[in-house]
């Protein structure tokens, strides 16, 4: 007889069940049960160590580039265990985008900054189907109005604000339907940082994203849902304006404003 | 609640309690002196009464503004935002508490002078006493984050909402059968209205003190008397 529970289709867009990750004999991230929604923004918020970029490095297997870097556990994404032999890891990594906390164009022309994902994946065609993706995703980015006569030139002449979201426009010209974001304002002015936040709220329109945040104000801002980790354990998962108003774990409301936990 | 990490905040919190607490203790005198100055007919203590109620309106606007200036320098969240929050709405009671009080002496000082005014049979001075016991005791749970004692306040409104309708009722009778006191009559309607209201506002500091400790309102509804009047 067939295994009920695989019938029923997963709701969320990721789920984690009992995520343990090492590093060689010491555990970062234990037990780590997590559903993320779609088309909504989950902030992952806790001290520096507790185990944030290992978590979300665990959601486009990144991790499997760390020496010494051993990951338990399932994760789902949709209907797919992306731990499993089967699963092809660059359709997963193009399915996945990911932001970083220092923008990092390449040394390269904005043009193929933002062409060199769809390139090796073949998403285009021809030339001009690559030109609309380039210009379909520097627009998504509010990039495009700022550069449209400059595709030529450097990525690396863009302001540390530009750079971001040309880094998100690289990261959606895959056509991704997750984006990754660790710390994507922190090396960013207040202005910048306004930019990206109502891009972000844009963007998840169309994608599901996940942020590593140490602004528990962009948290509180962005976020549909917060999760808070401590010493790699989630303690509290909820609605962001529970975690903000009311949390339900003294170390979360300790952590949240400032106290000595 | 732990220390903050950033010592600031905490000390910026404490001078605003503090004022609350300042501010309870002038409310609760002014209307201590308001109920025993026209128990006593004192002319001069409905003065001082009067002229009290500025400093009550001045510690009121710089408790307003020190949590102005604590939102906005430390965009303070969970607990400490709902610290600050009560702490303006219940400094806002206390001021409103403080109007009620002076607007008794007011009343107060028109009515004593009038020669029936010693053969009243109503128990105003009783209704009084029971809704300062309430001041006192929200004040003591607000002080002391004591949600048991909010609650029993919250619930004990009802008791003031019984011995108002009954004086009132009184004075309603007393009144067609003595019209030319109409006029002293109507204005001890108004001091117990006033009375009245003050206990509401007990239970308002009640109710935001179950808000500061608990992030939520209390979900029973309070129990009530009358709806009118
Ligand atoms: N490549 C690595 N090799 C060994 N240990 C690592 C590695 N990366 C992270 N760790 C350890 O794993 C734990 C979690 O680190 P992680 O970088 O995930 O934390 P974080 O929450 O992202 O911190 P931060 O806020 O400072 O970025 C830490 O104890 C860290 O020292
Ligand atoms: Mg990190």
């Amino acid at each position: 007889m067939k295994d009920v529970g695989s019938m029923i289709p997963n709701q969320y867009k990721i789920t984690t069940s009992n995520v343990n990750v090492d590093y060689g004999n010491k555990r970062a991230l234990h037990d780590i049960n997590l559903q993320i929604e779609e088309k909504e923004v989950t902030a992952l918020i806790g001290p520096s160590g507790c185990g944030k970029s290992t978590f979300i490095r665990c959601l486009n297997r990144m991790n499997d580039l760390i020496e010494g870097c051993k990951v338990e556990g399932k994760i789902m994404i949709d209907e797919v265990d992306i731990n499993s032999p089967d699963t092809d890891i660059v359709e997963l990594r193009a399915r996945i985008g990911m932001v970083f906390q220092k923008p990092n164009p390449f040394p390269k022309s904005i043009y193929d900054n933002v062409a060199y994902g769809p390139r090796i994946h073949g998403l285009a065609k021809s030339n001009e189907d690559l030109d609309n993706i380039v210009t379909k995703s520097l627009k998504r980015a509010g990039l495009w109005n700022e550069v449209e006569d400059r595709l030529d030139a450097s990525g690396l002449s863009l302001s540390g604000g530009q750079q971001q979201r040309l880094c998100i426009a690289r990261a959606i010209a895959v056509n991704p339907d997750i984006l990754l974001m660790d710390e994507p304002c922190s090396a960013l002015d207040p202005i910048a940082t306004a930019v990206i936040e109502e891009l972000i709220n844009e963007l998840k329109e169309r994608y599901t994203i996940v942020i590593v945040t140490h602004s528990m104000q962009q948290a509180a801002r962005l976020s549909e849902k917060t999760a808070y980790f401590h010493l790699g354990k989630m303690i509290e998962y909820d609605i962001t304006s529970n975690i903000f108003t009311n949390p339900k774990h003294e170390m979360t409301e300790a952590y949240i404003s400032g106290r000595i936990g | 609640m732990t220390e903050h990490i950033n010592s600031a905040f905490d000390t910026g919190l404490k001078e605003v309690n503090k004022q609350i607490a300042k501010l309870g203790a002038l409310a609760e005198t002014q209307l201590d002196d308001s109920l025993t100055a026209l128990k006593e007919k004192n002319i001069q203590k409905f003065e001082s009464i009067i002229n009290r109620d500025k400093s009550l309106d001045k510690i009121t606007a710089d408790v307003s503004s020190s949590v102005f200036e604590l939102l906005a320098l430390w965009s303070p969240i969970a607990y400490d935002l709902r610290s600050l929050l009560v702490a303006d709405r219940v400094g806002a009671i206390l001021e409103r508490i403080g109007d009620y009080s002076k607007n008794i002496a007011r009343r107060s000082q028109v009515i004593v002078t009038e020669e029936n005014f010693d053969r009243l049979p109503v128990n105003i001075i009783g209704l009084g006493q029971h809704v300062q016991d309430l001041l006192h005791k929200s004040l003591d749970a607000y002080m002391e984050l004591n949600i048991d004692k909010a609650m029993n306040i919250w619930e004990s409104d009802i008791d003031t909402d019984r011995l108002y309708l009954s004086i009132f009722k009184e004075i309603l009778s007393y009144m067609s059968e003595n019209p030319d006191d109409a006029k002293m009559l109507t204005h001890l309607i108004f001091i117990s209205k006033n009375l009245e209201r003050v206990g509401d506002y007990t239970t308002s500091i009640a109710k935001q003190t179950y808000f500061l400790i608990e992030g939520t309102v209390p979900q029973t509804k309070r129990p009530k008397a009358m709806t009118t009047f």
